[in-house]
């Protein structure tokens, strides 16, 4: 579901100005659960999991939500799971435009209602 | 979240919605085999993946048992993980051109493996495939594993990925998933 809403044009044309976009398969790569276990240490995971960091691999948000206990947001489907989510881009962009964010949150909220739980 | 990894029972699940999701495709409309051929093209560079390509009738009795082999359990873990699979009806004129490219017969069923820039890398078909019958189930599945894309090394790839952050001043998003 993630990589298909960040192949979306609009979404990854933004998302280019400011992130490269890296997917470590945990069960196909060798090593890939051992960086998995020691980016996110004892914090709840799940699959996916998701961080980003600098150009010197230093974490600066993941995709645990300090207002859901550090719950796990993974593909980022529910309202407040996006909300984190364009959280985690707000917070580590440096050279997209406000154009950009708001293009990226609207194909995410309209991307993701097919995947809703209802009542949430 | 959509996804928590709790081990086989969830990868159960997860194979047979994909089934579901596949058949559900299959029957809403019959896919273009050029197209078909180029998503999993696509696909498989994305993912250090094989393609697959099934050369079927699907009304043809030999078709449709390798088409229901493909579906048991770990022969649809295999192609999860390791291939990206294009159906090739091999009667549509799109079909047909593309089971001359790769040299298989269009009235006998095959599989094909090709990299993923679309070099052909084997075949399976005639006795090797379905004999008296019935699909050969475990040979098929020991060729196609002797066939699959080693494994890439998550330390390089995320090595890598720093590199290219680094020299585009970015910031990585890094995600970590599984096939299921």
């Amino acid at each position: 579901m993630l990589e298909e809403f960040l192949g979306r044009p609009k979404v990854a044309a933004a998302m280019a100005k400011d992130w490269v976009i890296c997917t470590v398969d945990v069960d196909r790569m060798t090593h890939g659960k051992v960086i998995n276990d020691r980016l996110k240490g004892d914090r709840e995971g799940g699959l996916p999991w998701l961080a980003i960091l600098d150009a010197a691999g230093k974490e600066l948000i993941s995709s645990n939500d300090p207002k859901k206990k550090g719950a796990n947001i993974g593909a980022p489907a529910q309202p407040d799971e996006i909300d984190h989510f364009l959280l985690m881009l707000n917070q580590t962009k440096q050279h997209c435009t406000e154009a950009d964010m708001t293009a990226i949150e609207q194909e995410l909220r309209e991307f993701a209602k097919p995947y809703q739980r209802p009542g949430r | 979240m959509i996804n928590h990894r709790v081990g086989s029972l969830l990868t159960g699940f997860a194979l047979a919605g994909l089934l579901r999701a596949q058949e559900a495709k299959a029957e809403a409309k019959p896919p273009d085999p050029a197209q078909a051929m180029a998503t999993a093209l696509a696909k498989a560079q994305k993912h250090n993946k094989r393609v697959l390509a099934a050369f079927l009738i699907k009304e043809d009795a030999a078709g449709a048992a390798i088409e229901a082999a493909m579906k048991g359990k770990e022969f649809a873990h295999l192609l999860l993980y390791e291939f990206e699979t294009a159906s090739i009806g091999p009667l549509a004129k799109a079909g047909a051109d593309l089971a001359a490219k790769y040299g298989v017969d269009p009235g006998t069923p095959a599989l094909v493996v090709l990299d993923d820039k679309g070099k052909k890398l084997g075949a399976i078909d005639g006795e090797a495939l379905v004999k008296d019958g019935e699909v050969r189930t475990e040979a098929v599945m020991t060729a196609l594993k002797k066939l699959t894309c080693a494994p890439l090394d998550g330390e390089q790839v995320l090595a890598a990925a720093l590199v290219e952050v680094k020299k585009a001043d970015k910031r990585l998003l890094l995600t970590f998933d599984a096939p299921w």
